[in-house]
C-alpha cells in the first residue's frame, strides 16, 4: 500500500502532461480521492445498516480504477467501520452503499433506485456527470466541483475544509 | 500618623536588631526570586499551551488540502504564519512524513521527516509537531518552531523588577537597622539624660551647700564682730559714768546694731525676698540726703563729689534699696582706692532711642579698676575678692537685684589701674513725686493716745511698747489678730493699730489689716514685719509697712503717715 501511494505521489507529476482518458495514474489519483473524500463527509445513521457494518464504496458502469482502488482501500477505516469496495450492477446491491462512483454506462435507475444517503461521485472530466461530487481537470490537475444542495437533499453535511477546496459549489 | 499599639509593638519588636531588618530583607528577596520562578514557569507553560493550539488550528486547516494534493492552499495555509517573528519554521508533512510545504527562517533546518513527537525544547526554540486527522483519518502531521525567550532574555526582562526587589530589601533592611540603632542610641540617650539630670540636681545641692557655708561663715564672722562691739560697748556702759564717754560708747553701739539690720537687709535682697516698696521719688534729694551717711561710711582720704543735673526726671524705685545700692557702690569705690582718692556721683538724664528716657547715676572711682576677666563676675553673689570677714559678696549683687527689679540696667566701665565707673540706668516715670514729708523728728503730741500693739514676741512687744510710750501712745498689747479683734469691739477709743505681719493663730497681719478696714475704716493700721513673703502682698495692697529693725524715728514718721492717710 506504502508502495502503491509513492507510486500516486510519483503520479501526480505526470498527470501534468496526461492528456488521455484513460491515463492509469490520473485514475490512481481519482481513486484515493474516492477514498479521501469519505472523512470530509457526514453521514446520517440511518445510512448504514448498523454499528459493526462496513463502509461501502461502490462502483457502478464502467470499473475505470481497477484493482487500485481496491489495493488503496484495503486496511482503511473510516468512522471506525472497514472500508470495502464493491463493484455494483443493480439498484438492489447498491442500497446500502456510502459512496457510489458512477462509471460511464451505469443504468440511470441504479443511481435513482439506490439508498438515500448516497454520496455519488462521477468523472466529469471523462464526460460522466451526475454525482455531487465531479472530478474535473484544472490546471493540469485533478480537482472537484460539488452539488451541495444535492448531498443536502440526501441529508449528507460536506465539511467546509472539502467545499473550500472544490473548483465550484452548487449551493 | 497614629498607629495602634499592637502595630508599633510589633514594629518595636521587628527592629529590635540589624540582624532581624537584614533577615526581612532576605526573606523579601527570597520570596520576589521564587515569584518570579513561579512566574516564568507558569509562562512557559501558557507558551506551550499556545503553541498547541497554534499546531492544532494549522492541522485542522491543512486537512483537507493535504488530502487532496493542493499544494498550493497548503502553503498558503504556512505562510500566513510567517508573519508571527516567533515562528521560526512550519512544515506539513503527508502520512509518510514526506515534506509537502514548509518554510524555515533563516538559521533554522525543517526536519526532513515529519514525525510526531512530543513538544521539545531544542535550544532557545520549542517545537511543536500536530497530527492533521479528519474523523480519525489520518491524513499527515505539522510542524511548527517558536523561538521562545532564552533563559538570558527573560531574566533581563526580570532584572528591572529584581533591581526595585532588591533596592526596596535594601532600603528595609537599611531602614530597619537605621531605626534599631537609632532606637538604641534613644535608649542610651534617655539613660544619659537621666544621670545627668541626677548629678545636675547632686551638683546644685552641692553648690547650695558650699553657699550656705560661705553665706554663714561670712554673715557669722560680720555678726560676731558686730555682737562684739555691742556687748563690749554695753560692759562698757555699765563701768562709766563719763557722759561723753557713755555717748561715745552709745553711737558706737548703735552703729553695729546698724551694720547688722543693713546686713539681714542685704541678705534678704539678695534672696530677693525682701519687699519692694517702689515710690516716685527725685533722685537728687535722695541723694543729698545720703551725705553724712557716705561721709560716715568712707575714711577721711576719700572724698566725695556730687555732680547732679538740675531738673532730674522724677524715678519710681524702693527708696531704701536705693539707698543701700548707692552706699554698696560707695563702700565698694572706697575699698578700690586703699592709697585715697575721689568718688564722684553723677546723675542726668538720658534720652535714649531705644529703652525710652532714662536716669543715669554713674558712681566713678580713681582706684585699682577691676581685672576685665572679673568685671563679668562682680555682680555673682559671694563673689569678693577682699579678704576674709571684709566683705560677704553680697553687696554688688544687691545692686544687680535693686536695679533688675527696678526695671534698670547697670553698666560698668573698668581699666586696672584707672578707676572704675558704675552706670545704673533707672527708667523715667511720669508720676509726679509726693510733696516732701514734714521732718519725721520723734516729738510727743499735746495729750496721751491709745494704741494696741499687736505682737507675739515678747521682747519686741516691750521695746516697741516703749517706743510708742515715748511717741505718746498708751499702748495695750495681745499676742494676735484674733485677740486684737476681739479687744477692738470690747474696746472704741483705740486710736492706732501697731501690728506684726506674722503671727500664730488663724488670722496674719494682713488679714487683721483688711478686718480693720472694712469694720473700722476710718482708724490707721501700721504693720511691722522682720521678713515675709506676704509683705510683698501687704506692699501691692498700698498697707503702710515697718520693716524691722526699724528707729523710734520711722515708726513716728510711719505713724504720722499712717494716720495723716486716713
Amino acid at each position: 500500500m506504502r508502495r502503491c501511494f509513492r507510486s500516486i505521489v510519483g503520479a501526480m507529476v505526470a498527470v501534468y502532461a496526461g492528456a488521455g482518458p484513460a491515463a492509469p495514474l490520473e485514475q490512481a489519483i481519482k481513486a484515493s480521492y474516492v477514498t479521501k473524500f469519505a472523512p470530509f463527509v457526514e453521514w446520517p445513521a440511518a445510512a448504514f445498516a448498523g454499528p459493526g457494518s462496513p463502509f461501502l464504496i461502490c462502483l457502478s458502469g464502467r470499473d475505470s480504477f481497477g484493482p487500485v482502488i481496491d489495493d488503496l482501500a484495503r486496511g482503511q477505516r473510516v468512522r471506525g467501520r472497514p472500508v470495502q469496495v464493491r463493484r455494483v450492477a443493480d439498484a438492489a446491491s447498491a442500497g446500502d452503499c456510502q459512496i457510489l462512483v458512477i462509471g460511464a454506462g451505469t443504468d440511470g435507475a441504479l443511481v435513482e433506485g439506490a439508498g438515500k444517503s448516497m454520496l455519488t461521485i462521477s468523472d466529469k472530466s471523462a464526460g460522466v456527470d451526475g454525482g455531487m461530487i465531479r472530478f474535473v481537470r484544472q490546471g493540469g490537475r485533478i480537482r472537484f466541483e460539488i452539488d451541495n444542495g444535492a448531498a443536502r437533499a440526501a441529508h449528507l453535511t460536506i465539511s467546509s475544509k472539502l467545499l473550500e477546496l472544490a473548483v465550484t459549489v452548487n449551493p | 500618623m497614629a498607629m495602634p499599639e499592637s502595630l508599633m509593638r510589633l514594629a518595636r519588636r521587628l527592629t529590635a536588631s540589624p540582624i532581624v531588618a537584614l533577615l526581612i530583607a532576605l526573606a523579601l528577596m527570597a520570596a520576589a526570586l521564587a515569584l518570579a520562578i513561579q512566574n516564568d514557569r507558569y509562562g512557559k507553560a501558557e507558551r506551550l499551551r499556545q503553541a498547541s493550539v497554534q499546531a492544532q488550528i494549522l492541522a485542522s486547516s491543512l486537512a483537507a488540502p493535504l488530502a487532496f494534493n493542493d499544494d498550493g492552499a497548503t502553503r498558503e495555509y504556512l505562510n500566513a504564519f510567517r508573519n508571527d517573528a516567533t515562528i521560526q519554521a512550519a512544515a506539513a508533512y503527508d502520512p509518510q512524513g514526506h515534506l509537502v510545504a514548509g518554510f524555515a527562517q533563516p538559521g533554522t533546518v525543517l526536519p526532513t521527516v515529519g514525525r510526531l513527537t512530543a513538544p521539545t525544547l531544542q535550544g532557545p526554540d520549542l517545537i511543536v509537531t500536530a497530527p492533521v486527522a479528519q474523523n480519525d483519518t489520518r491524513i499527515g502531521s505539522v510542524y511548527l518552531r517558536f523561538s521562545i525567550e532564552s533563559g538570558l532574555r527573560r531574566a533581563l526582562r526580570y532584572l528591572g523588577i529584581a533591581l526595585i526587589v532588591i533596592l526596596a530589601s535594601l532600603l528595609v533592611a537599611l531602614l530597619g537597622a537605621a531605626y534599631a540603632s537609632l532606637s538604641h542610641s534613644h535608649a542610651q540617650l534617655k539613660n544619659e539624660i537621666d544621670s545627668r539630670q541626677k548629678a545636675e540636681a547632686a551638683l546644685r545641692q552641692a553648690q547650695k551647700m558650699e553657699a550656705m557655708g560661705q553665706l554663714t561663715g561670712g554673715v557669722a564672722h560680720d555678726f560676731n564682730n558686730l555682737l562684739m562691739v555691742a556687748s563690749s560697748g554695753l560692759e562698757l556702759l555699765e563701768r562709766t559714768s563719763d557722759p561723753a564717754k557713755r555717748e561715745r560708747l552709745k553711737t558706737g553701739i548703735r552703729q553695729a546694731v546698724d551694720r547688722g539690720a543693713k546686713l539681714t537687709q542685704q541678705l534678704l535682697t539678695f534672696a530677693r525676698r525682701s519687699p519692694l516698696n517702689p515710690e516716685v521719688i527725685d533722685l537728687a534729694d535722695r541723694l543729698h540726703g545720703m551725705d553724712t551717711l557716705l561721709d560716715r561710711s568712707l575714711r577721711e582720704n576719700v572724698a566725695i563729689r556730687f555732680d547732679l543735673a538740675p531738673d532730674l526726671w522724677p524715678v519710681e524705685v524702693d527708696a531704701s534699696q536705693l539707698e543701700v545700692a548707692v552706699l554698696n557702690m560707695a563702700l565698694n569705690a572706697r575699698d578700690a582706692m586703699p592709697e585715697g582718692g575721689t568718688i564722684t556721683i553723677t546723675a542726668r538724664n538720658e534720652r535714649r532711642a531705644e529703652g525710652g528716657d532714662r536716669v543715669l547715676l554713674a558712681i566713678a572711682d580713681t582706684g585699682v579698676g577691676i581685672a576685665e576677666d572679673k568685671i563679668a563676675k562682680i555682680f555673682e553673689p559671694f563673689f569678693t575678692t577682699k579678704g576674709v570677714g571684709q566683705g560677704t559678696g553680697l553687696g554688688l549683687s544687691q545692686v544687680y537685684g535693686f536695679v533688675q527689679s527696678s526695671g534698670g540696667e547697670i553698666e560698668v566701665t573698668s581699666q586696672p589701674g584707672q578707676g572704675t565707673v558704675m552706670c545704673v540706668l533707672l527708667p523715667r516715670t511720669t508720676k509726679r513725686p509726693p510733696a516732701v514729708a514734714a521732718p519725721t523728728a520723734a516729738r510727743r503730741t499735746e495729750g496721751r493716745r491709745r494704741a494696741l500693739l499687736v505682737e507675739d514676741d515678747e521682747a519686741v512687744a516691750t521695746m516697741v511698747g516703749g517706743m510708742l510710750d515715748e511717741l505718746g501712745f498708751d499702748h495695750h498689747h495681745v499676742a494676735s489678730a484674733d485677740k486684737a479683734l476681739e479687744c477692738l469691739e470690747g474696746e472704741a477709743e483705740v486710736e492706732l493699730v501697731l501690728s506684726d505681719m506674722v503671727m500664730p493663730g488663724a488670722m496674719s497681719g494682713l488679714d487683721l489689716v483688711r478686718a480693720i478696714a472694712r469694720r473700722w475704716p476710718r482708724l490707721p493700721v501700721v504693720l511691722m514685719t522682720g521678713y515675709s513673703a506676704a509683705a510683698a502682698s501687704a506692699a501691692a495692697e498700698g498697707v503702710r509697712l515697718l520693716l524691722k529693725p526699724y528707729r523710734i524715728e520711722d515708726l513716728a514718721a510711719e505713724i504720722d503717715a499712717a494716720s495723716g492717710k486716713r
